[in-house]
């Protein structure tokens, strides 16, 4: 893991909000960790206190070593009305490669406006990988692979 | 939709889709390369080959060093790719094996490993009938007249006796390169190692009907590091392609530069443009190289890419106002990475303002040109007039994550260098813009028979053609 106790707790924060491993979303070696753009991301977006809010949060937590860490981040984190739509925002940064709009009313709805993280951000959503898919004009998938069905 | 989808992908270096290299198996260079090489086998008085030069042909990276970074493992590849550089191109004995009695670039210049392999329009024949054996070569109909194609007479200029340069454009018909000192076209051509050959051959996947009878999932033979208890391990699939340049002193050439041989150049008859079938015999210098292998710690290949070093820039003791290859710094207006206006003839020899301007769009890193200068040092401590100090690697790209699944996600291994291009085989598609600009791997995850089942990262395959020469 990073040396950069904000990534680690931002790997580690997304790795229970996304249900994917903090391996899968930060690999030890990656010529391209999209987790260092999303943390950038997410600090230019929100204000500094409650970024630093949520990863404190997240450490305390992490460090209790709870037993069921999920119910704990829902609780502490996804229910606290100022931390939850960045956590929220934090999912959709991961599953969609998009940051939304914060400043929108409350509770959201539906999608608001968003921009693209970035390029390489673009290929790497996780929506792709969960459904077995792959974004507009980018697959690293083999010939022919649409005649064959998704695994299980 | 097929040739859509390779021109998306359109990227490089790789582009080659195949080539060749090899003596495998163990037979020809079966040394553990991964540990440190080992000093060839000296005869007479030969003295030991400075650094690490060595007639060893590397069967995997080595990883001894524990790298546990990016960084330290690209290293660990680009010190492979030098390995298997100076191994390909040493100097080879009549059969095409290193001759272990002498070094790389001792004379100069001399004879390579590599150019005795098989190139691909030897294994893939227009009636699909099966290749000569490993060894056995044959020249296209219209070079078997031409003068100094006895192989008496080219024995004696120590070169390859049976170069074929038949390839005229680059991967995906992103066009041809013109070079600025005579304006003439480069040519390229693709080679086939011997753990390669012998599996296209021994599943018989050089036409169409034996691929179409070949229902298992294709996999070449990767190459495996030797151990002290398992010592004959193979080499792996090896597929390499070159580019070459003509070579005219008159022009401004200098030939000291540029590992050369006299070649057959051979253009094939095309009604578009007009042009008639013919074979020349001409020098031609090497300005690129690609080498692919396939090695156990890497199933998505390893892909390195090496330069003349006078391409684009000038490399190391050019004399001042010499001409590049491919790059002319008077010309402000010249368009940069701009393929020739078109009729693509290669009976014409374009004006200057017609020549290639090209550029390199991703720079050489710091690490790897501080391990080019130190292999170049070796190279020059054997000879300071050796050909082979004027080639530098442009990178290494490897699979970050080799164990992911050739047939579920992430089949690319999620390369590094995530893009990787020679200015001389992708010259058109640099940059960095997915599945467009050059990634070896992101390309060649592509590659398919011509049946089109994934055919394990070679457009070899594709030129396979029906048996017998019908469709």
């Amino acid at each position: 893991m990073s040396s950069d106790p904000d990534l680690t707790n931002f790997v580690g924060l997304s790795a229970v909000l996304t249900g994917y491993t903090t391996d899968q979303l930060f690999p030890p070696i990656s010529p391209e960790p999209v987790a260092v753009e999303y943390l950038n991301t997410l600090k230019a977006n929100v204000a500094a206190t409650l970024v630093n809010q949520i990863l404190t949060t997240f450490q305390n937590i992490a460090a209790q070593q709870p037993p069921n860490i999920d119910q704990e981040v829902q609780q502490q984190i996804l229910d606290d009305p100022a931390m939850g739509p960045v956590a929220r925002n934090i999912i959709r940064m991961w599953y969609l490669s998009i940051w939304y709009d914060l400043n929108q009313q409350q509770p959201i709805t539906g999608f608001s406006a968003g921009t693209v993280v970035s390029m390489n951000a673009y290929t790497k959503g996780l929506a792709w990988d969960a459904a077995q898919a792959h974004p507009m004009g980018y697959s690293e998938m083999h010939y022919g692979y649409w005649a064959t069905p998704p695994e299980s | 939709m097929h040739l859509a989808r390779k021109i998306i992908c359109i990227i490089a270096l790789c582009s080659f889709a195949a080539a060749a290299i090899a003596g495998c198996g163990g037979t020809q260079q079966t040394a553990n390369s991964n540990a440190p090489p080992a000093p060839a086998p000296r005869l007479g008085a030969a003295p030991p080959p400075p650094g690490n030069l060595s007639s060893n042909l590397p069967h995997d990276a080595d990883f001894s060093d524990n790298p546990s970074t990016l960084d330290q493992i690209q290293h660990d590849f680009d010190v492979f790719s030098w390995q298997s550089f100076v191994a390909l191109n040493w100097p080879a004995l009549a059969d095409g094996s290193p001759d272990t009695s002498k070094i790389i670039g001792a004379d100069g210049d001399n004879s390579t490993v590599w150019e005795s392999y098989k190139e691909s329009y030897e294994v893939f024949l227009p009636d699909g009938s099966t290749p000569l054996p490993w060894g056995q070569n044959q020249l296209p109909a219209a070079c078997q007249g031409v003068a100094g194609s006895t192989a008496k007479v080219l024995r004696m200029t120590q070169k390859v006796s049976d170069e074929v340069l038949d390839e005229l454009s680059q991967p995906f018909n992103t066009g041809p390169i013109v070079d600025q000192q005579n304006g003439k076209y480069a040519r390229f051509e693709i080679r086939l190692n011997q753990d390669a050959f012998n599996f296209i051959v021994n599943n018989t996947l050089y036409n169409k009907q034996g691929q179409q009878a070949f229902t298992q999932f294709i996999q070449f033979p990767s190459g495996v590091a030797p151990t002290p208890t398992n010592p004959n391990t193979p080499v792996g699939a090896m597929l390499i392609k070159a580019a070459w340049k003509v070579i005219d002193p008159a022009n401004g050439d200098i030939p000291g530069r540029y590992h050369t041989v006299q070649a057959y150049v051979y253009t094939q008859a095309s009604d578009n443009p007009p042009t008639k079938e013919s074979c020349q015999l001409v020098t031609m210098g090497l300005v690129g190289f690609h080498i692919a292998h396939k090695t156990q710690s890497a199933p998505q290949w390893v892909w390195s890419t090496f330069e003349q070093v006078d391409n684009v820039q000038p490399g190391a003791g050019l004399p001042p106002g010499a001409k590049l290859n491919f790059f002319n710094p008077a010309c402000a207006t010249c368009p940069v990475n701009v393929p020739p206006p078109k009729p693509w003839d290669p009976y014409q020899t374009l004006p200057p303002d017609k020549r290639s301007q090209i550029k390199r769009v991703i720079p050489i890193d710091d690490a790897t040109k501080a391990l080019n200068a130190q292999w170049q040092g070796w190279l020059k401590a054997v000879n300071p007039n050796s050909v082979w100090q004027y080639y530098e690697l442009v990178s290494t790209q490897w699979p970050t994550q080799p164990s992911a699944s050739l047939t579920g996600p992430n089949p690319t291994g999620s390369p590094a260098p995530p893009f990787l291009a020679n200015t001389t085989l992708e010259t058109y598609v640099q940059g960095k813009v997915p599945n467009v600009s050059s990634s070896c791997i992101m390309c060649h995850n592509n590659a398919t028979t011509t049946n089109s089942k994934f055919s394990d990262f070679t457009y070899l395959l594709e030129r396979a053609q029906s048996k017998g020469g019908g469709k």
